[in-house]
């Protein structure tokens, strides 16, 4: 369950400060998929960081199962998000240094758990994206599809409670979204956990639960969405 | 397993990973940390070594147990003392060594360093070789360095004449074992038994002679308690060392050698360093998305930090390991070109215990220099993942972590510094000035830098497509062109100003000598030849310039004010004032090229003896006008005592009756005088003149000083040769980061070629626009260091010669092209092969 309360977040730009979320409340139950959409500028990513503990707001409060994260210090958000949130990313951000399975395994790592349960984990994830044979190449070896769907891999490799996607599909051929979204709906089905989607994709939304519009840093609509 | 260890462990991993895809941009930080380090473990290994060496060897050079050292010939009174120990079964030789003439019939003469040994004796310990090997000398007979016979072009079983005696060369001297204790001689040696010597007659009551007693001790006995014995005999008289003791001058000179080579070196390390920051500075750059990536996934600011601290400490272990090893041998080509100088055979070891403070060294300055990038990781926002320029308050220029992480940076080189040179004062005057330079230098770089940037805008470079674009790529993200240049030009400012230093301080002697300064010196004239010399310089038509011969005695200093020496020397400086006697002169006036600093020069008549003091000698000793000295010499049954009456400047280096102690008239009465001269001769003539006087007083030395200016000089070259050794490696480091981050750029230039070439450029084009990039680094850097070494050149000179110092463009110039075609040829081998690669591969693959 994730609430939101007032949320409110300014930045400095230069002299003068924009407010880009104004007094945002909302509440997010377990297993819903949400897609949040919204023009260019309206604040989407802004919220997903926000919900994500990837930023502090400026005013306002966020609880996770109960847990008020913008009152958690650096290292225990990131530990809260190690342990119960997992992220996709538009463009990947798979770490090139490291192969396919490396990526996958990371999460786990740091988080400092045994890895040598890590590897079946991760070599099972990497076989449901289709990529297990592709385990020991580098990024820069594998096409945007595949990268994808190994950062797909890696955001289920902790098992989280809540997974918020960036435009998934957002650098890829309609195909290839195609294949994303599939893999991302079966993966969420099958792992059980709630889905927290930004997109300007009409194709990805229509699976949601419910969808949230923001505009100008406010909810301007709400709906529940086609069942899946 | 605990926590801290998987902790490490996932670090090391990670780490690993890294640098497996990064390998070739970490193997040039490898390379500059190995070169910091060599010169390191160099430095201080080259020591070990001779310590090594003077420990192992040391009875063999001394040739004794004990040597008791005499300035002038012993008493009857000490010579009973000292055979008195050979009813102890102590045996005992003497040796006898000064500076004489040596001629062959007509010839002109040369300069010799005579030695004087009993050779059924002489060595105790070591070997005496000659060549050939069973050569025997007599009363009759000497043996000479190769020197003296290509000198004298003569051979063996020749004849020359030392004072008044002919002597048949009855061999070659190939080596002698305690040649080190007589150290840095004017002339070429000449080996000769006592008997030769008493036939020679060179050495007299007051003759300037050094006498050293040599004792072997029977197994048992203790040598420090003989020693004790000695001491309380010879009290100050006598200068006496044992073999335990590795000759302490010797050791000293080679402790102050070490202690400056090795902060010398410490410059190539921190050039290496400077690598080190700026590699990892782009590298973590690079890195942004993977750290806030990590971050997303749970990984805490500490954990990450940690990946990159092990990295930082592979490569520095990697590189100072790699460099101690490196140093390990380059030390052995050290030791051959100093060796020479010490004139020992040295026994090369691994000297672990450098090897071990070069790695410690080595990995310590690539932490502290990879620190501030380290630190930098906590700033990075996971948020960043999303939009760049998402969050507000990340990335703001200066902030306390980067102040604080300067700050370590530069305490943590000053304790590396103080470790080095086990001195806080001087590690402290070498670290400020380093941090003042690398600060100047890289400010002053930065702004020529912009300022070109701010200029490429102008038309004159607008219409040049190599010069805008060349200049641009400058700032290409990643370049790091300040640092790069700063590590080049220190390197520059160093050897430059060395190099300075060597050629203008002899130069500056000469050329600012008046023109009637002596330029010969007539040394070992007794009161019995004074008259005819006397006569002789005034009848020459070869003197142009004449001054009253000088009287002079050899004395020890014993004590200031009633103190005793012991006590009150505390500084290397003052330290040498016990172990050397020094000479003591009579002026009745102040001597030409000089002027009182404090006090007044005496009258015709003073009442009591007083003392003249050059202003460098009253500082290491604290003296003042006032001050009583004593002194002791030989053939005076009391000490000599003299008052400061005056503290005196001398006016550059200069030759002539111009010593340390200047004494008033009639201060040595009763004291055995030597007399010696200066005079002023015609250059040309000054052979002929040695001729002349030695026919007549053969027993006299004549020393031209163009030839003492040229050994000088070839004890400077020497010197400045190993600094200079040093100081290459700082140069060479710095091309090593130029090279590293060129080739850490390497992707983004194939990219520019790739795209240059779609849009028209030709091969050519593409060369002139690398090459105007590397060129403008090192002519920054060249000149930036040239101006720089100008300007420590000339505060150095300034100090050690009291001249200003006469500037000169053309090594700044030579140094500036020669830095910029370095750093041309240093870029294109690291870029190679970036320009042979077909536009659509690149843009297809990269990025």
């Amino acid at each position: 369950m994730i609430v939101v309360r007032n949320l409110v977040k300014t930045i400095r730009n230069g002299s003068s400060t924009v407010e880009i979320i104004r007094d945002l409340s909302l509440e997010i139950p377990d297993r819903q998929f949400v897609a949040i959409m919204g023009p260019s500028g309206s604040g989407k990513s802004t919220l997903l960081g926000l919900l994500a503990g990837l930023d502090w707001p400026t005013s306002g409060s966020i609880e996770i199962d109960g847990t008020d994260i913008t009152n958690l210090g650096e290292d225990k958000m990131a530990e809260l998000r190690g342990r119960k949130l997992g992220f996709v990313f538009q463009a990947y951000h798979l770490v090139p240094t490291l192969t396919a399975l490396e990526n996958v395994m990371l999460p786990m790592e740091m988080l400092g758990d045994d890895i040598t349960a890590a590897q079946p984990r991760a070599e099972y994830l990497l076989e449901s994206v289709g990529l297990l044979d592709r385990r020991t190449h580098y990024p820069t070896q594998l096409s945007g599809g595949e990268q994808q769907r190994v950062a797909l891999a890696r955001a289920f490799m902790m098992k989280p409670s809540v997974l918020f996607a960036d435009e998934p599909t957002g650098n890829l051929d309609s195909s290839n979204g195609q294949h994303i979204l599939e893999l991302l709906l079966r993966l969420n089905k099958e792992e059980g956990t709630t889905l927290i989607l930004v997109t300007h994709d009409q194709a990805l939304a229509v699976h949601a639960d419910r969808h949230v519009r923001l505009a100008d840093g406010r909810i301007v609509s709400e709906t529940i969405g086609a069942t899946r | 397993m605990t926590d801290l260890q998987s902790k490490l462990r996932f670090a090391s991993r990670m780490s690993w990973r890294e640098m497996r895809a990064a390998s070739g941009k970490f193997a040039f930080l490898v390379v500059a940390i190995a070169l910091g380090t060599g010169a390191l473990t160099a430095v201080t290994g080259f020591n070990e070594s001779v310590r090594y060496t003077l420990r192992r060897e040391a009875r063999s050079l001394m040739a004794a147990d004990i040597a008791v050292r005499l300035p002038s010939r012993p008493t009857d009174a000490d010579m009973e003392t000292i055979h008195k120990l050979e009813s102890e079964g102590i045996q005992i030789t003497r040796v006898t060594e000064t500076v004489s003439m040596a001629s062959t019939g007509g010839g002109a003469p040369a300069l010799i360093s005579v030695k004087a040994a009993d050779l059924a004796h002489y060595p105790f310990y070591g070997r005496l070789e000659l060549a050939p090997v069973n050569a025997k000398l007599d009363g009759d007979s000497v043996a000479a360095s190769e020197d003296l016979l290509l000198r004298l072009q003569i051979k063996i079983a020749d004849t020359i004449r030392i004072g008044e005696h002919e002597f048949r060369i009855a061999a070659r001297i190939v080596s002698e074992p305690d040649r080190m204790t007589t150290g840095f001689t004017l002339g070429a040696r000449v080996l000769l038994t006592r008997e030769g010597l008493q036939n020679s007659g060179i050495v007299r009551d007051a003759s300037r002679a050094t006498e050293r007693v040599l004792l072997k001790l029977p197994e048992q006995r203790d040598v420090a308690e003989v020693r004790t014995t000695l001491e309380s005999e010879f009290g100050r008289r006598a200068r006496i060392t044992d073999y335990s003791e590795t000759n302490p001058a010797l050791t000293r000179g080679l402790d102050r050698a070490t202690r400056f080579l090795s902060m010398v070196s410490l410059i190539a390390l921190i050039v290496g360093g400077l690598g080190v920051g700026a590699t990892m500075q782009s590298h973590i750059r690079q890195k942004m998305t993977s750290i806030a990536f990590m971050k997303c996934i749970g990984a805490r600011s500490a954990d990450i930090l940690r990946i990159y601290l092990v990295q930082a400490v592979w490569l520095g272990l990697a590189g100072s390991i790699l460099g101690a090893f490196f140093g390990a041998f380059v030390q052995s080509g050290f030791a051959r070109l100093l060796a020479t100088y010490f004139d020992v055979r040295l026994i090369s070891v691994w000297p672990v215990a450098a090897m071990l403070k070069g790695v410690t060294a080595g990995l310590l300055t690539t932490v502290l220099f990879a620190l501030p990038a380290l630190l930098s990781i906590r700033s990075v926002r996971p948020a960043f993942l999303l939009r760049r320029d998402f969050s507000d308050d990340t990335r703001t220029g200066f902030n306390s972590a980067s102040l604080i992480a300067s700050g370590t940076t530069i305490a943590g080189l000053w304790g590396i510094a103080v470790w080095i040179s086990a001195s806080v004062v001087y590690a402290s005057v070498f670290a400020g000035s380093l941090i003042a330079a690398i600060a100047a230098i890289g400010g002053v770089g930065a702004l020529l830098l912009r300022f070109l940037k701010a200029i490429s805008g102008r038309a004159i470079i607008r219409k040049s497509a190599a010069l805008r674009h060349g200049i641009a790529n400058l700032y290409r993200p990643g370049a790091h062109a300040v640092a790069i240049l700063s590590s080049i030009a220190i390197g520059v400012m160093f050897t430059l100003s060395v190099y300075s230093v060597q050629h203008s301080v002899l130069d500056e002697i000469q050329s600012t000598a008046p023109p009637d300064a002596p330029n010969v010196f007539l040394l070992n004239i007794t009161e019995t030849e004074r008259e005819g010399i006397g006569h002789l310089i005034e009848s020459d038509p070869a003197v142009v310039g004449r001054n009253p011969l000088s009287s002079s005695a050899t004395a020890q200093l014993v004590s200031i004010d009633g103190k005793r020496l012991e006590d009150l020397a505390t500084t290397d400086r003052s330290r040498r004032f016990l172990d050397s006697p020094v000479t003591l002169t009579i002026s009745r006036e102040l001597p030409a090229a000089s002027k009182i600093k404090s006090g007044a020069w005496w009258s015709d008549a003073p009442a009591e003896p007083l003392v003249s003091v050059l202003d460098s000698t009253a500082e290491t000793l604290g003296l003042h006008v006032g001050s009583e000295l004593d002194w002791t010499s030989e053939g005076a049954g009391t000490p000599i005592r003299a008052r400061v009456a005056n503290i005196r400047q001398s006016n550059g280096v200069r030759f002539g009756n111009n010593g340390q102690f200047i004494l008033s008239p009639g201060s040595l009465k009763g004291i055995p005088e030597l007399y010696f001269g200066a005079i002023r001769v015609a250059p040309g003539d000054i052979t002929a003149l040695q001729t002349r006087f030695f026919q007549k007083y053969p027993t006299v030395a004549v020393i031209n000083i163009a030839e003492v200016l040229k050994l000088v000089q070839d004890i400077v070259d020497r010197a400045s040769l190993a600094v200079r050794f040093v100081a290459g490696f700082a140069i060479f480091g710095g091309l090593i980061v130029l090279a590293s981050s060129v080739a850490g750029t390497r992707y983004r230039r194939m990219r520019e070629v790739a795209i240059l070439k779609t849009v028209g450029a030709t091969r050519r084009m593409l060369v002139r626009i690398f090459s105007t990039e590397f060129a403008t680094i090192g002519i920054v850097a060249g000149l930036v260091g040239s101006v720089l070494g100008t300007v420590l050149s000339v505060i150095l000179i300034s100090r050690l010669l009291d001249t200003p110092y006469q500037f000169s463009w053309i090594p700044a110039l030579v140094a500036t092209a020669i830095t910029a075609a370095l750093t041309v040829s240093a870029g294109w081998l690291a870029s190679y092969g970036v320009l042979n690669q077909k536009p659509l591969d690149i843009l297809r693959n990269v990025e």
